[in-house]
């Protein structure tokens, strides 16, 4: 049912050290926290380290206290998604050639953070992903646009039009957001089993 | 795909002594009508038939990608070659047919870029004519940055120079000034992509550089034809048309295979693109890779050849072809 193979759902790594990049942002979300402090204990002692972590986390992991005691020069705390991607966007400002990014936290993180990186041409080869907690997806109903955050089922009724939508594996990098499909068009009323299968 | 069956008839309408060592010449269809549509780093390959074997060899469109009226080209004479450029500075005049491939482009303008960086030295301009031609009427930021010998040997920077300005940087050889990559390369914002074309020296000058200064390689773009090396004669047996080929020092394998009346893929001629790769079935000796294409570990192998430019010390060489 959910159409398995599509191309556009994306794949995540582990993070690594890129010794390649002179300048080395690390942003992590929730559980991410936890491969943060893994990836940099990696990172050679005179590597040019700059941290951004975010608190908000739907699985209600902590790790900020741990990464303040690693002693960073340049650590930044924020409690919402949206200020770290904010804070992500005006340090990738002022970066220049050289600099390598590296992400780790849910996969609607990483696709706002990734959307960020993308603005600035940053290509694959200069940004890691490593997929850390949930795998709840942000879902965009292609009916009435509205992203609806934290999807944990094969469908979802739209918070914005109400409609049962079929969440599928097709990815909008653009969006950030994965594609809700109207699942009883023909048949209304006709809707398959609901199970939870992003967790 | 055909990768190269298809030619275009031109017609020579002009040819310029444009340095010491580089004519230009101009190319229009000889069928009338627009050329075939191309974008800033193509290149086409042109047929030359002389008396004794065929010189295929290619050359990067330097015109306008927004002019399809006609199609530049400028090729460097080069005295040790293997007779494509002499070819083209004797025997190449005003009114004269020739065929061409169709374009290909190798060495494409990464569209996406927030800033391009355009490095070239000698004869190399060509392609990147034709891509300042493409980001002329863009709003992205681009420099040139260009060297050669002398002034005399400037024509291309000089005409750069008085329609880009401030954005061309010209190198004179003679002035003892030299392109410094390092410096040219440092502190560029995000998503600047840099361009080279020229001696091999300054190709490898510019990945160092920029990899020294952590730019990823998705950011570097070079052309790098390698004309097909002179060499040792040996002995070719291609398996599946059943023939035995001599290849005489100065002509490459592929050249070698299409004079036996072969019909071999290619794309670029130049060790690059990767379509005349052939598999080796047998192999007693050694074969002398030349191009940029297969991996360390292909060469090593001894299992894969390209023709366009490498060749083969060898006793036996069973190719499928």
């Amino acid at each position: 049912m959910l159409v398995t193979g599509i191309k556009s759902k994306p794949t995540y790594t582990t993070l690594v050290p890129d010794l390649g990049g002179r300048y080395h942002l690390f942003i992590g979300q929730g559980s991410g926290g936890e491969a943060l402090l893994r990836v940099l204990e990696e990172m050679p002692g005179d590597a040019d380290l700059h941290v951004i972590y975010c608190r908000e986390s739907t699985s209600g992991n902590d790790h900020g206290a741990r990464l303040q005691a690693l002693g960073l020069a340049d650590l930044r705390l924020y409690p919402t998604i949206a200020e770290a991607v904010e804070a992500l966007d005006a340090t990738l400002a002022h970066c220049v050639m050289g600099t390598r990014v590296y992400i780790v936290g849910s996969e609607s993180f990483i696709g706002s953070c990734v959307q960020v990186t993308t603005n600035y041409n940053l290509n694959a080869d200069e940004v890691q992903r490593e997929h850390r907690g949930s795998a709840a997806r942000r879902v965009y109903c292609i009916h009435c646009k509205t992203q609806n955050e934290d999807v944990r089922t094969n469908i979802v009724d739209c918070a914005g039009c109400g409609r049962h939508l079929l969440v599928r594996d097709h990815y909008s990098r653009r969006l950030a957001a994965f594609m809700g499909v109207m699942v009883d068009a023909e048949a209304p009323g006709e809707v398959p089993p609901i199970e939870e299968v992003f967790s | 795909m055909k990768a190269h069956a298809e030619t275009l008839s031109v017609e020579v309408t002009a040819v310029e002594q444009v340095t010491p060592i580089i004519k230009q010449f101009t190319l229009r269809n000889a069928n009338g009508g627009e050329l075939p549509a191309f974008a800033g780093g193509c290149h086409v390959v042109v047929v030359m038939p002389a008396e004794n074997r065929v010189y295929r060899n290619p050359y990067s469109l330097m015109s306008s990608p927004w002019d399809l009226s006609h199609y530049q080209i400028a090729v460097r004479r080069d005295d040790q070659g293997r007779g494509g450029s002499l070819y083209m500075h004797e025997r190449v005049e005003v009114g004269k047919r020739l065929e061409i491939a169709h374009p290909i482009n190798l060495f494409p303008l990464a569209h996406l870029a927030r800033k391009h960086i355009l490095v070239a030295g000698g004869v190399g301009i060509t392609p990147i004519m034709a891509m300042i031609d493409d980001l002329r009427n863009g709003h992205v930021p681009y420099e040139l940055h260009y060297s050669v010998r002398s002034p005399e040997h400037g024509h291309f920077g000089h005409l750069l120079k008085k329609q880009e300005g401030d954005r061309v940087h010209l190198y004179y050889d003679s002035d003892g000034k030299l392109i410094d990559f390092g410096a040219v390369l440092a502190n560029q914002p995000l998503g600047t992509h840099v361009y080279v074309c020229g001696p091999g020296g300054m190709i490898d000058g510019v990945i160092n550089a920029a990899r020294a200064a952590g730019w990823a390689d998705s950011h570097i773009h070079f052309e790098k034809f390698a004309a097909p090396p002179v060499g040792e004669a040996f002995d070719v047996y291609l398996a599946e048309s059943q023939i035995s080929v001599h290849v005489p020092p100065e002509m490459s394998l592929l050249e070698a295979i299409e004079a036996a009346g072969v019909d071999a893929p290619y794309l670029c001629r130049g060790g690059v693109c990767g379509q005349c790769e052939t598999p080796v079935l047998e192999l007693e000796g050694e074969i002398i890779h030349n191009d940029h294409w297969l991996s360390d570990e292909d060469k090593a192998s001894g299992r894969k050849i390209m023709p366009c430019v490498s060749r083969a010390k060898c006793t036996k060489l069973v190719l499928e072809r």
